[in-house]
């Protein structure tokens, strides 16, 4: 974007303490940068903690709209649907409850529009232009941003839309709670995400009640404090207003770049088509430490400097001292001498008469001028004290400097220390200098502000490691896993890999050369990589970008696109700003975790909730119940206030952010857990079955040998016995499970407006279904005939076994061998008991697995009546060759998980 | 007239003008005039006595006559004088006391000026010290921003 060019009115605004809050330090930034605010960009908080509002120091007092909290009659009167306990909230502004926000938000409606509006109006006053980007920031997790954010939004866009004929461009950044908050925020943040992605799932308008209930926002960012299990407060921190100011949502403080690159209008570009799923940013910054380095050199060179002046002044107030010291003993000793004098003229003026002659005039002039000195030596008595005291001052002032200096001298350390051995983090990597090379690198100091990042590990001779750390994180796709959530980009991370290949099998992903899994469906929509830094840091041919492309639009994301921008200002620092636009967060199936791992807690805690506390989360339509049930298509009941709050809060207590054409990804999911658990069920019986061939030494034969091998048989015979026990009970859990999973898939398919699947899609479904039905009427037939000759094959073996024992001659029962008979008698009667409850489990399996070939055949049903007739295919038989029994616990997450 | 006459004479007017030039000059005090104002009228006494001294003196003898005159001429000569004498003794003492008072004033401006330059040097180390403190500041900011 040209500067000079853009005439865009924008308006940030801040929502709640942490909104308010991260747009005060995007203006202290802005300022630092530019000593003023843009004409065209204002600045706006709303907040109803007047606390933290005022801690907003850098936001003008007129921008910023602190909502009191309203009497509980006026509360109640502007919000019949509000109950009772929410009347007032605890602590400060909405007490971190979405409800009160909401009911704050209806009793101050018109103060903040009235706010918004002046804003937006003076802008266009200033500006001439029409056009409107605003820019809303949150925290999902508190009372006061999350609950009015939805509210504001809509509003404010058909405010401006009507106001100045031009729909505004709609940024929202989100910022979702971590791990180690109460329950209280984390399940507000699935209750505001609930709602957003409502809304923005709306893409169409809807308007009722002249309010256009559609999607506002053209790009929504998720992001994260805690990530990867560490608190990222500070990296946002920094980066929401590098990101913001850097790439030119705001370009009043925008880095000085040549040429044009990406604007607001190829952002909603990109953008387009995933408007209705979240996005987030990402950043990377490597940085040589020039700043730090001349800071090093100044303080050093300063330190020896202001040593010796300071040792100056302590000798000159020393002299000072001993002045005035002498001085007020003068003082003293012209205050004698003055009386001295004036009884000198007393006597004087006294002899009178014939004989004396007095100089009237003398006196009076001498009187005078001791009149003066005294005067005056009372105020130099008193300068005298002042400047002892300011002597004193100036040595204690000295003093100070002195433990100044000490500070310096500990700021020239601490910066050493910074430079030589830096605290790097994942989205931060600063050059770790040797002291060597800072004293070397100070010989040249001079030059070092023209030479490039590059040149200057060029001249420290380590050239490979600059591009280790600004071209590899592109061209060997680091980049991509440096969001600021955490987000999971494939589920082969997540998923163990007999699911991957029975997926890969039936053609629902690929793997690649190297093991990679390629998965359409998981892809996000676009990623955008800008890196920027000085012309000169770049190195085409390392940087690989068409490569990087490449493997992300692969691997990772429908489209992806690598930006250089020329930023003079950064000769020695290589930013990678990432846009992940079209996220998905939910889940890749059940038993899978989500995407987005903030899901996992905020989730738990939502779920804590009962339904009588659930509407502390929520927000939107409490109140509206027409708009509701317009777009719900759920009727509700005029004037019956707590009945639609409940109908509101339930609808919110079901509602999945999820898409529900993706409910259709999860079949894929299901099925191939159904069709890995037959196969580890038939391994199992096989292993199960195996029993009847463990070896009986001949009853003629008696040996002790025999006796032994005999004993050794019967030991392992019994530990497989109670192998088979456990993995049968695993099995009819195992199978409980997946029912479970079936039922719950086919509810949502059948309750949800998920569409039917592609046709290619639901063919390879069918072919799995039909997989599935086929190994399961053979698993029904194996266990039908297992559990009737397994305990007939036990029998036989026990039988033997107790043969052989029988025939030993009396004359070898030494101690030993009766010590031997009695163990082997132990493990035959444990394998019985064992063998008992095996073939128990064995049969018990035939029920849920029964119940499980409904189901199947239901799910049959409901894709053929979605997607017509399905090829019939050939079954394949797959078999496990492992000894051990399988793992039936249907656990999809690997093991390092 | 008669040479003694004309010398008394020059007597009386110089006593005329030493009275003159206190009154009007020196501005001496009233009772200190009364010295060569009783000075003058010895010495006009003795004028008179001796141009009337045939009137006056004629029962005294012609040496007493003398002793009476030049007694009267002295004494008015000497009271003039004395007169003198007192008036500079006065303005010696007054110029030692104004000497006294001039030399305090004046070292009480020295000591004056000299507080002043200590109060300028440590005004300068003062912004010296507000420089360097600054500058700390400066660099513990900038430590922050780098």
């Amino acid at each position: 974007m040209e500067k000079g060019e853009d005439t865009v009115n924008r308006i940030v605004i801040g929502i709640g303490g942490q909104g308010g809050y991260i747009v005060n330090n995007l203006l202290k930034l802005l300022k630092s940068k530019t000593g003023k605010t843009p004409k065209n960009e204002e600045f706006l908080i709303i907040d109803t903690d007047q606390a933290s509002a005022n801690a907003c120091t850098e936001v003008e007092e007129r921008r910023k709209i602190v909502l009191n909290r309203p009497d509980t009659i006026l509360m109640k009167n502007a919000n019949r649907w509000l109950p009772d306990p929410y009347l007032a909230a605890a602590g400060a502004g909405c007490g971190q409850h979405r409800i009160y926000g909401r009911a704050m938000y209806n009793v101050h409606r018109e103060r903040i529009f009235s706010a918004i509006g002046t804003a937006a109006s003076e802008l266009r006053n200033r500006t001439g232009g029409k056009d409107f980007f605003i820019l809303m920031v949150c925290a999902l997790g508190g009372g006061t941003g999350s609950s009015m954010l939805l509210d504001i939004a809509i509003d404010i866009r058909d405010w401006i839309s009507k106001q100045f004929g031009s729909q505004p461009v709609m940024f929202g950044i989100g910022i979702l709670p971590s791990s180690k908050e109460s329950v209280l925020p984390t399940g507000n943040a699935l209750g505001a995400l609930k709602e957003l992605h409502f809304l923005m799932s709306h893409s169409k308008e809807i308007i009722i009640e002249d309010k256009n209930y559609s999607n506002p926002f053209k790009l929504f960012f998720l992001l994260g404090r805690d990530l990867q299990g560490q608190n990222r407060d500070e990296e946002l921190e920094r980066a929401i207003p590098r990101f913001l100011l850097d790439l030119g949502f705001l370009p009043g403080g925008m880095v000085e770049t040549k040429g044009k690159w990406l604007d607001l209008n190829d952002l909603q570009n990109r953008a387009r088509g995933y408007e209705n799923r979240f996005d987030s940013l990402g950043y990377y910054e490597c940085v040589f430490p020039s700043d730090k380095l001349f800071l090093f050199y100044d303080i050093e060179d300063e330190i020896p400097v202001v040593r010796q002046r300071l040792v100056e002044i302590e000798a000159r107030t020393g002299d000072i001292r001993g002045k005035t010291d002498l001085q007020r003993g003068e003082l003293e000793r012209f205050e004698g001498r003055i009386r001295d004098v004036q009884r000198e003229i007393e006597r004087y003026e006294s002899a009178r008469g014939l004989l004396s002659h007095v100089n009237a005039r003398a006196t009076v002039d001498a009187k005078a001028k001791l009149d003066r000195a005294k005067k005056k030596l009372s105020d130099l008595k008193e300068g005298v004290f002042n400047l002892e005291i300011r002597v004193s001052d100036a040595e204690e002032e000295k003093r100070l400097m002195e433990r100044k200096l000490e500070r310096l001298d500990a700021l020239k350390n601490k910066l050493l220390r910074d430079i030589t051995s830096p605290e790097n983090t994942r989205s931060y990597h600063q050059i770790e200098l040797s002291e060597d090379e800072v004293r070397d690198l100070k010989k040249s100091r001079e030059d070092m502000t023209n030479l490039s990042f590059l040149e200057i590990m060029r001249k420290l001779d380590r050239e490979d490691e600059y591009f280790r750390w600004t071209h590899s994180p592109v061209n060997e796709g680091d980049v991509i896993f440096n969001p600021m959530v955490n987000y999971r980009h494939a589920i082969e991370n997540t998923m163990t890999a007999s699911y991957i290949d029975i997926l890969n099998d039936y053609g629902f992903l690929t793997v690649d050369a190297r093991g990679n899994v390629v998965n359409e469906e998981e892809k996000f929509g676009h990623f955008i990589a800008v890196l920027s830094t000085r012309a000169d840091n770049f190195d085409d041919g390392r940087l690989g970008g068409g490569a990087f492309k490449s493997m992300v639009t692969e691997r990772f994301a429908k489209d992806a696109d690598v930006l250089k921008l020329d930023a003079p200002a950064r000769a020695h620092s290589f930013a990678i700003y990432t846009l992940m636009i079209g996220l998905q967060p939910w889940a890749a199936g059940p038993g899978l975790p989500p995407r987005l791992r903030e899901f996992e807690w905020i989730e738990k805690a939502y779920g804590e909730s009962d339904f009588s506390k659930l509407q502390r989360h929520h927000s939107l339509f409490y109140g509206t119940n027409k708009p509701f049930s317009i777009i719900t298509d759920i009727p509700y009941t005029p004037g019956a206030e707590e009945k639609n709050r409940d109908m509101v809060t339930s609808y919110w207590q079901s509602y999945e952010v999820i898409e529900p054409g993706v409910i259709w990804e999860n079949v894929p999911i299901v099925l191939a857990q159904c069709l890995k658990m037959f196969d580890d069920l038939l391994v199992g019986l096989d292993i199960a079955g195996a029993i009847k061939n463990a070896r009986v030494p001949d009853p003629e034969s008696y040996s002790i040998a025999n006796l032994t091998m005999l004993i050794h048989e019967l030991e392992n015979a019994s530990k497989n016995m109670e192998k088979v026990k456990h993995w049968t009970k695993e099995a009819g859990r195992g199978f409980t499970h997946l029912k479970d999973e079936l039922d719950e898939l086919m509810s949502r398919l059948k309750g949800t407006d998920a569409g039917r699947p592609a046709e290619e899609k639901a063919e390879k479904m069918l072919r799995m279904i039909d997989d599935s039905t086929r190994n399961l009427e053979i698993l029904l037939d194996r266990i039908d005939a297992m559990s009737n000759s397994f305990s007939n094959d036990i029998e036989v073996f026990v039988e033997n076994a107790r043969g052989f024992l029988g025939n030993i001659p009396s004359d070898a029962t030494t101690s030993g061998v009766i010590r031997q008979i009695t163990k082997a008698e132990t493990e035959i009667s444990r394998i019985r008991e064992n063998s008992m409850k095996a073939v128990n489990g064995i049969k018990e399996m035939g029920g849920p697995l029964a119940t499980l070939l409904s189901s199947l055949k239901e799910l049959k049903s409901v894709l053929e009546s979605e997607g017509g007739e399905a090829e019939d295919v050939v079954f394949e038989e797959r078999k496990g060759t492992g000894v051990e029994l399988p793992d039936l616990s249907l656990n999809l997450r690997r093991k390092e998980e | 007239m008669e040479p003694l006459s004309i010398g008394i004479l020059v007597v009386v007017l110089l006593i005329v003008v030493e009275a003159l030039v206190m009154l009007v000059k020196f501005k001496v005090d009233k009772t200190l005039l009364l010295m060569p104002i009783a000075g003058l009228i010895c010495a006009i006494i003795a004028f008179v006595l001796n141009e009337y001294r045939a009137e006056i003196l004629a029962s005294l003898d012609s040496s007493v006559q003398d002793v009476v005159i030049y007694v009267l001429l002295v004494v008015g000569v000497i009271l003039g004088l004395l007169g003198l004498v007192i008036w500079f003794k006065g303005e010696k003492e007054a110029k030692k006391i104004i000497d006294t008072a001039k030399g305090i004033d004046s070292a009480v401006a020295g000591i004056d000026s000299d507080m002043r330059g200590s109060e300028m040097e440590l005004e300068h180390f003062d912004d010296e010290m507000g420089a360097i403190k600054e500058k700390v500041t400066d660099y513990e900011s900038k430590d922050k921003e780098v």
